[in-house]
């Protein structure tokens, strides 16, 4: 192989044997390989995360929410525990051993046979999901209550006060630590290696099986390419640091 | 799925004991080793020698974004001749364990050392005046009187970072280490091997590294806020 040829599996991967894709589950992401694969679990993982993220941010809720009366403030504060305990207990395994339970589980649990890259990218949603939850409530909490309040009295609808209002200025402080989740994803997807998902490092050692002469040449690309993706993305979340909170206490300040 | 209380057996139970040993050894040398170079390095960003300094922010840079896991394979791996040179060396039962600290170290260093440098922008800059004053050369200033305070500013983060490490250890599934020298996981594997089951064996590590987690966090946390306490008495 050519050092053209290895950068180019990196990036793709090999293609995989016919007989490994399982036609019930998509089959695009069964047949990608290396950084393709390493960016598709990443990208699909983050986006499935923003979802759980803003459901467990929901379940745990504010202080103001939790005041109801009866049954249902229970019921709240009882969601709010189950999103605490889930939220605890992923953060607190290791993600590699999280990546082996969530490809080992589902077999002897529910009698079903899943592709390892489809359950890679379930565990990294639940991963990314629990890191985003923690930040989108922050974010939330950081909108100032005179704020919501005063657009509440020029009569905007809740909608209208979500949207437009707590929306934007979340964002904005929530912003570079997003970028710090989807940066810790990127990097850890490197564990899938050890469930046999084709990701970029597993490409790596694959190609190293087939040719040991250039292990060094194979790894120092990997090691490069990792590193240059985490890199420009960091710099572009120390960039989006400086402009947007400067921005956000400006209007915050302002209005 | 009826649960196997098998791994609790011999021999496997004394394995996974064993694993938790490694795993606590695995953490406490990780965390000794990267505390010493994130000292150094943020010892570095501060002198006043441009080209140290640059020197320190590149460690930073490079470490801090490579995956843990990439950077033990390129150690392994990728350093040309290491298995040629391991007979007759100081380390007669390989590179392997020596590599893993090594890299999980580096790996974190670059975190331990932003840590101490932002703690060290929280002391106040007229210490470093009454320290000079006083007739401290820069460095017993840097010593006595800036790493002190930086230290307990930045001990939550450190405590961060510890079980961080802990939960890092784990990158050794990736790499070829002897059993002996397996953690949790490893010891897992292993059982795993034995018996053609990962769910078992599986579920038993997550559930030792959670309460390692836990445990650990919490007595973390009480000694940084007696340290942070302390502070607030100082000033």
């Amino acid at each position: 192989m050519t050092a053209a040829e290895i950068l180019r599996t990196l990036l793709v991967g090999f293609p995989p044997p016919p007989e490994m894709i399982n036609p019930g589950y998509p089959e695009f992401i069964q047949k990608m390989g290396g950084l393709q694969l390493t960016l598709t679990v990443t990208s699909l993982g983050l986006f499935f995360g923003t979802f759980v993220g803003i459901a467990l941010a929901v379940l745990r809720g504010g202080k103001v929410q939790r005041t109801g009366s009866g049954a249902e403030a229970v019921a709240k504060a009882a969601l709010g525990w189950i999103s605490l305990f889930f939220t605890e207990t992923i953060r607190g395994i290791p993600i590699m051993i999280f990546v082996l339970l969530t490809y080992y589980l589902p077999y002897p649990l529910f009698g079903v046979r899943v592709p390892a890259a489809v359950l890679a990218v379930a565990a990294f949603t639940l991963y990314a999901g629990v890191y985003l939850g923690e930040i989108f409530r922050s974010g939330f909490r950081a909108v100032q209550e005179e704020i919501i309040d005063s657009a509440r009295v020029l009569g905007l609808s809740r909608s209208q006060v979500l949207f437009e209002i707590k929306l934007p200025i979340a964002l904005r402080t929530m912003a570079p630590d997003m970028l710090g989740v989807a940066i810790t994803v990127f990097k850890d997807t490197s564990v899938l290696m050890v469930v046999g998902v084709a990701d970029m490092s597993y490409t790596a050692r694959q190609i190293q099986a087939a040719e040991p002469v250039n292990y060094l040449l194979v790894l120092a690309l990997l090691l490069f390419i990792y590193w240059s993706i985490a890199f420009v993305a960091s710099l572009l979340a120390v960039r989006i640091e400086t402009l947007w909170k400067g921005d956000g206490q400006k209007e915050l300040t302002c209005h | 799925m009826n649960f196997g209380l098998y791994v609790f057996s011999e021999p496997y139970f004394s394995w996974l004991c064993r694993g938790v040993a490694m795993t606590l050894l695995i953490t406490a040398l990780t965390t000794a080793l990267s505390l010493l170079l994130g000292f150094f390095v943020s010892v570095i960003r501060t002198v006043g020698y441009m080209r140290l300094r640059w020197l320190g922010i590149a460690y930073i840079i490079i470490f801090r974004n490579l995956p843990p896991v990439v950077l033990l394979l390129f150690l392994i791996f990728g350093l040309p001749g290491l298995y040629l040179s391991t007979v007759g060396s100081p380390f007669p039962g390989g590179l392997e364990f020596p590599l893993l600290i090594a890299g999980l170290s580096l790996n974190t260093s670059a975190y331990v050392a932003e840590i101490l440098r932002s703690g060290m922008r929280a002391v106040p800059a007229g210490n470093l005046d009454a320290a000079r004053i006083l007739g401290l050369g820069p460095l017993s200033t840097l010593l006595s009187v800036v790493y002190p305070q930086a230290l307990r500013v930045g001990l939550p983060a450190l405590g961060n970072r510890m079980v961080h490490n802990m939960k890092n250890s784990t990158m050794a599934l990736v790499l070829p280490i002897s059993v002996d020298s397996m953690e949790v996981l490893g010891q897992a594997g292993r059982i795993a091997g034995q018996t053609f089951a990962w769910a078992e064996p599986l579920i038993v590590a997550a559930a030792i590294h959670l309460t390692l987690a836990v445990v650990m966090s919490s007595v973390l946390n009480r000694i940084a806020r007696s340290a942070q306490s302390k502070i607030e008495v100082s000033r």
